[in-house]
């Protein structure tokens, strides 16, 4: 019984203008926004290889060990993958890093931006899932219940002998049914192209990664889905079905996770970003300051051995070189530490902003898909904090490098005693993304609390429609 | 069969809509029940499918008790309801099809499906159109074709001749009379006092909740009562009851 | 007869349920998003002049030459009070600029530094507009004419003396007074509280700039409702007229908006903005290590003061005109996406609205301009009168007196400027306007009202 009102339900949507509009804007959308962000990847990738390349010469230019201690050495976040559906924090272009050995890295987003997609968001799957789909779902959804009241049908269907709970649940298979499968059709459109074009080619993780916020896209679907089937269940008529759903997708699609973060910018302040930038540069002036000094006293100190001249002043240059060393590396140390103090405290507060947002966002299921999405495909805040560590060590790589490099090295002027410049075993910066089943773990309550809604939801539909009056 | 036994049901804001009826439609029977609108017709008929909780009493189908076993009870009963909108998206063959199958028939041949839809006067043609271009007498017809393919023993029909132009509701006769000769028990309302002059067995006229008179076919045939006058005089007696509890009520 | 067929039109919106929602959905949003959007900003202006007073104290205790050569001084853009209503390219307008001799303007990071920020859009007022009212307004008239016809009112009213077109005429007017009524009474409201709250107040010529803002905000609505009108006309059965109306306006809002830009960049790609800077370095390396080869020891401090200027002026003007170049392409591929993005009333909209809150490509062009090149000459120039030659042999270094350093004076564009670059696209919204009332009314004559 529940199979012959499920192909009823299904084959009802199929022959419906609201199916032909929703497999048309899926396969679309879809399709469309994937081969343009491609494009922008291949872009993007280009840039970022060749960046690599001036990046090295830059460094093999500078001459000498002591030069690459104070210009340090660029590097880029390589473009993501996934990008190609699931833009997120892409969107932010970057400055290149300059991994310094005396300063713990921070990115700073770019000033000269994209000027074209500056204004606009970006329309990746993610985009039309979590706006298009889900008007759709409640568009699927919005007459379930109360439509087949209002034109007779139910009281027909419920004069044979089913019990009530097949046809809820027939209803709400069909039409999720109907709504997923030209979405899915459209996945694996997508995932065909992808597997087709060399410039993107997908590794497993990232097959998995796809697969996984795919995964994510349906739920959430479901879930917007559920809530239209229960607003069907409580209302008389149709008409007051769709605008109260319209009401609902307006508020969590274009509303709730918008203000989060300028709820949580009131709510859970955080140092202004120039007042930590001035506090290091007047820290950092201190200990400039502070080095000066004691160079120059040292200096003073070894002035008169030096015009003694001859073994002496031998004795003495050396002598004031290991001192001036020391002087050095601790100077070196103390600027690590105030950029890692500053830096720290300020990324500490502004996790902490951030993980109020995202409660007060989560009221919102779309909020829950956007993370589960991006942290899954390694395009959002997750992946940030990722980078950022992996930043952080490589820098600390490239300090223990430079220390060997320029043992017994003057930092200012060269020394006699340096090595050749070779750079070819410096250690290069190559990142790894986050094994999937991390991401995947860190998402788990995005994940559940999606998979709790759609099925509270459906209850609540399922219950309504069970003690309804049928009149 | 259809009994319905002491049946009541009062609405939550205290109307009563139908007050302790009873009555009893024998197979090979026609019984049509007429009265105003708000007389209690369609209530009774929503008890009967369990569409509503009646309050006091019952009905049985065939012998199962409808308020105790709903789904028992349903698989006698076949049901065309005044507004036959059905799936527009779907041909009449479709909505045929789907009904029938929900009905618990699932080998059902192709050309039993043809000879039901030629039986009701839906033309060939009109079989693989979708249902959105059909007319009200089309429809009509189509719902009657659902009610015989779940060959129940008891059909329930609101208002069916409502909006059918003469010729239809001549053929809607004809139908029921082949359905009426087949033994169903056949229970039916209307406000349509000239079809139910023609193939009732009997007729009840229903006011406020309560069976006022139930006229024979005899006593129609015979002449013995005017049916028309009758009617009118239950309705105009209603009105003023409706007149006299609306001054009550707005005394109070 | 006109206006009885306005008053209806009104009366039956006003009392319907769709209204009902409409009418609470403009006002939670907008004078939430009013409320909202006014207390970030006294929130930066607050930071900002937390920022200000700093910058007076360190410029009245920097003394030292060196520390300035080195480190050079901080300042920032006065936060733009009209971001409330369109926020645009504001956060990186709002980034601190950093002017040394030593190096290039630096410009620091962002205010909006939670990356919440990034993954969803602002919800300000004209989001708002773009966005949701956009898809009100359609839903408020996508059944108005098929849906008289399903109800057979339409009959009724043809079979009285009413020409077709002043039908059709009450209908546009009605929907129009009803949407425009509700989304002023909720930017009044919402206005009202934040003057109230936050003493949010505006100037003559920011006020000007908001009331251009307001009517291009209802030419935009109107266009949608003319819109729906249109499909209303074309389509036969409510329920089609609702999936259309569906259709267009995810195109036209969600679609073509979004899609066009990134085009653009394929069209005319800009190099990444990590390789202008890294051919800024090669620049300065360049020009470094040339001068190294005419240092000789025993310079007097004098000379190699003077080769240091040159050699930092070279840079200057060589890395100006790297970034000149760079900003003509980067204003050519915001021009290209603009034209191609027009064919969307949604676009035009929203390149209006920022133009108009000076939050706009031209005004972020405008800020990249003035920091990398007006600003940077005002600080050069200044150099000579700042510093002061260490009097006694015994001071380390020079002194500085940075109360001559020039202030970031970033104005924008003028009134005029905006109101000419914004016209175009008010225009198109103009025409939409018109097109789609000419189809309406085209149809509407023909309609079978059967």
């Amino acid at each position: 019984m529940l199979v012959t009102l499920l192909k009823k339900e299904f084959l009802e949507h199929v022959l419906s203008l609201r199916f032909i509009v929703a497999s048309v804007l899926s396969l679309v959308l879809v399709t469309l926004s994937l081969i343009v962000l491609r494009a922008d990847y291949v872009q993007k990738k280009e840039a970022y290889d060749l960046n690599r390349e001036s990046y090295r010469k830059e460094a093999e230019r500078l001459g000498d060990y002591t030069q690459l201690q104070m210009q340090g050495i660029h590097v880029d976040r390589p473009p993501a993958k996934l990008q190609v559906s699931y833009y997120g924090l892409e969107k932010v272009e970057d400055k290149s890093t300059q991994i310094m050995a005396f300063m713990v890295p921070a990115t700073q987003g770019e000033l000269y931006k994209s000027p074209a997609s500056a204004l606009f968001p970006t329309p990746d799957i993610l985009y039309v899932v979590a706006t298009v789909l889900s008007l759709m779902a409640f568009v699927f959804s919005y007459d379930a219940v109360c439509g087949e009241r209002e034109s007779g049908t139910m009281r027909l269907m419920l004069s044979y002998s089913v019990p009530r709970d097949r046809f809820i649940l027939a209803k709400w298979l069909g039409g999720y049914l109907s709504l997923a499968t030209p979405f899915v059709i459209a996945l694996v459109v997508a995932a065909l192209i992808i597997f087709v074009s060399r410039s993107v080619g997908f590794t497993g993780n990232q097959w998995s990664a796809y697969v996984l916020a795919a995964v994510g896209s349906l739920l959430f679907i479901a879930v917007m889905f559920s809530i239209g089937m229960f607003v069907s269940s409580r209302c008389a008529r149709s008409a007051t079905a769709i605008m109260i759903l319209l009401f609902i997708w307006v508020g969590m699609v274009l509303f709730v996770p918008n203000v989060s973060p300028y709820i949580s910018n009131q709510v859970k302040r955080v140092t202004p970003i120039d007042v930590v930038e001035n506090q290091m540069r007047q820290e950092i002036g201190d200990l400039v300051r502070e080095l000066t000094q004691k160079m120059e006293q040292l200096g003073r100190e070894y002035e008169p051995q030096f015009r003694k001249g001859g073994e002496a002043a031998q004795q003495a240059m050396v002598e004031f070189g290991e001192r001036m060393n020391v002087i050095w590396k601790e100077f070196q140390n103390n600027t690590n530490m105030v950029g890692e103090r500053n830096i720290r405290n300020f990324e500490n507060e502004l996790n902490g902003q951030i993980a109020v947002a995202k409660i007060i966002s989560r009221l919102s299921p779309v909020s829950s898909y956007v993370y589960i999405a991006t942290d899954v495909a390694g395009t959002g805040v997750r992946k940030q904090l990722h980078f950022m560590e992996a930043l952080r060590e490589y820098q600390t790589e490239f300090r223990g490098y430079i220390g060997r490099k320029t043992e017994g090295a003057f930092p200012f002027g060269g020394s006699d005693e340096e090595e050749s410049y070779d750079i070819s075993d410096m250690p290069v910066f190559n990142y790894a993304e986050e094994p999937i089943s991390d991401r995947v773990a860190g998402s788990l309550l995005d994940f559940g609390l999606l998979g709790v809604e759609a099925l509270f939801f459906f209850m609540a539909a399922f219950v309504s429609f069970l003690r309804a009056d049928v009149m | 069969m259809l009994e319905i036994i002491d049946l009541s049901k009062r609405y939550d804001n205290g109307v009563l809509a139908v007050d302790k009826l009873n009555l009893t439609v024998k197979p090979g029977e026609v019984f049509v029940m007429l009265g105003a609108n708000g007389a209690g017709k369609t209530t009774t008929m929503m008890c009967v499918l369990g569409f509503t909780e009646p309050t006091g009493g019952t009905a049985k189908i065939m012998g199962v008790d409808a308020t105790k076993d709903p789904l028992g009870a349903k698989k006698h009963v076949a049901y065309v309801s005044e507004n036959v909108r059905l799936y527009g998206n779907f041909t009449a063959k479709q909505n045929l099809e789907f009904f029938t199958r929900l009905a618990g028939r699932t080998q059902v041949s192709s050309e039993e499906y043809a000879q039901v839809l030629e039986r009701v006067g839906l033309e060939k043609e009109a079989v693989s159109r979708r249902l959105k271009g059909f007319s009200k007498g089309m429809r009509q017809r189509l719902g009657i074709a659902i009610a015989i393919m779940k060959q129940a023993e008891v059909i329930l029909l609101d208002e069916p001749t409502s909006g059918l132009d003469p010729k239809g509701g001549v053929e809607f006769l004809k139908l029921l009379e082949e359905l009426r000769q087949e033994g169903k028990a056949i229970f039916m309302t209307s406000h349509d006092i000239f079809r139910a002059r023609q193939i009732a067995d009997r007729v009840g006229i229903m006011s406020s909740g309560r069976m006022v008179h139930i006229i024979t076919r005899q006593e129609i045939d015979d002449d013995r009562v005017d049916l028309s006058k009758l009617y009118i005089k239950v309705i105009e007696a209603s009105l003023e009851g409706a007149g006299a509890r609306a001054e009550t009520s707005s005394a109070s | 007869m006109f206006t009885v067929l306005v008053k209806k039109e009104i009366l039956n919106n006003i009392l319907s349920f769709r209204f009902a929602v409409t009418f609470l959905l403009f006002f939670l949003l907008i004078s939430g998003s009013v409320l909202m959007m006014a207390a970030n900003h006294q929130k930066q202006v607050l930071d900002y002049s937390n920022a200000k007073a700093a910058y007076r104290q360190r410029i009245s205790q920097m003394r030292d030459y060196n520390e300035f050569e080195i480190f050079g001084m901080t300042d920032r853009r006065r936060p733009n009070r009209l971001s409330i209503f369109a926020m645009g390219l504001e956060p990186d307008m709002s980034r601190s600029v950093t002017n040394s001799q030593m190096r290039n303007v630096e410009i620091g990071g962002t205010p909006y530094a939670n990356p919440l920020f990034a993954l969803f859009s602002t919800p300000d007022v004209t989001y708002i507009v773009n966005i949701v009212v956009s898809l009100l307004a359609i839903l408020f008239v996508f059944d108005a004419v098929s849906g008289e016809r399903e109800e057979e009112t339409l009959k009724l009213i043809l079979s009285n003396p009413v020409p077709r077109d002043m039908i059709l005429m009450g209908k546009c007017v009605g929907s129009l007074v009803c949407l425009c009524a509700a989304f002023l009474i909720s930017l009044g409201v919402g206005l009202v509280a934040a003057r109230v709250s936050m003493s949010l107040v505006f100037t003559p010529g920011q006020w000007l700039r908001i009331g251009i803002l307001i009517m291009t905000s209802l030419l935009y609505i109107s266009s949608f409702l003319m819109l729906g009108l249109f499909i209303s006309t074309c389509v036969r059965g409510s329920g089609t007229s609702l999936m259309i109306s569906l259709l267009a306006w995810v195109v036209l809002v969600l679609g073509i908006p979004n899609v066009v830009p990134i085009v653009a960049r394929q069209v005319v790609p800009l190099e990444s903005t990590q390789k202008l800077a890294s051919e800024m370095r090669a620049i300065e390396q360049e020009e470094w290590e040339a001068v190294k080869k005419t240092m000789r020891r025993g310079m007097s401090r004098e000379e190699s003061r003077r080769i240091f200027t040159e050699t930092r002026r070279t840079i200057e003007d060589r890395s100006e005109a790297l970034t000149d170049s760079y900003m003509n392409k980067f204003v050519n591929q915001a021009s290209v996406a603009r034209v191609m993005s027009r064919i969307s009333p949604s676009a035009c909209f929203t390149y209006a609205s920022t133009t108009l809150t000076g939050t706009g490509v031209d005004a972020y062009e405008g800020f990249i301009r003035y920091v990398h090149e007006d600003f940077r000459d005002q600080f050069e120039a200044s150099l000579s009168e700042i510093r002061r030659p260490s009097r006694s042999r015994r001071e380390s270094s020079d002194q500085v007196d940075l109360t001559k350093l020039p202030e970031f004076a970033l104005t924008g564009p003028t009134t005029e400027l905006i109101l000419k670059d914004s016209l175009l696209d008010i225009a198109l919204l103009f025409v939409y306007n018109t097109l789609f009332f000419l189809g309406a009314f085209v149809r509407f004559l023909r309609y079978d009202v059967n």
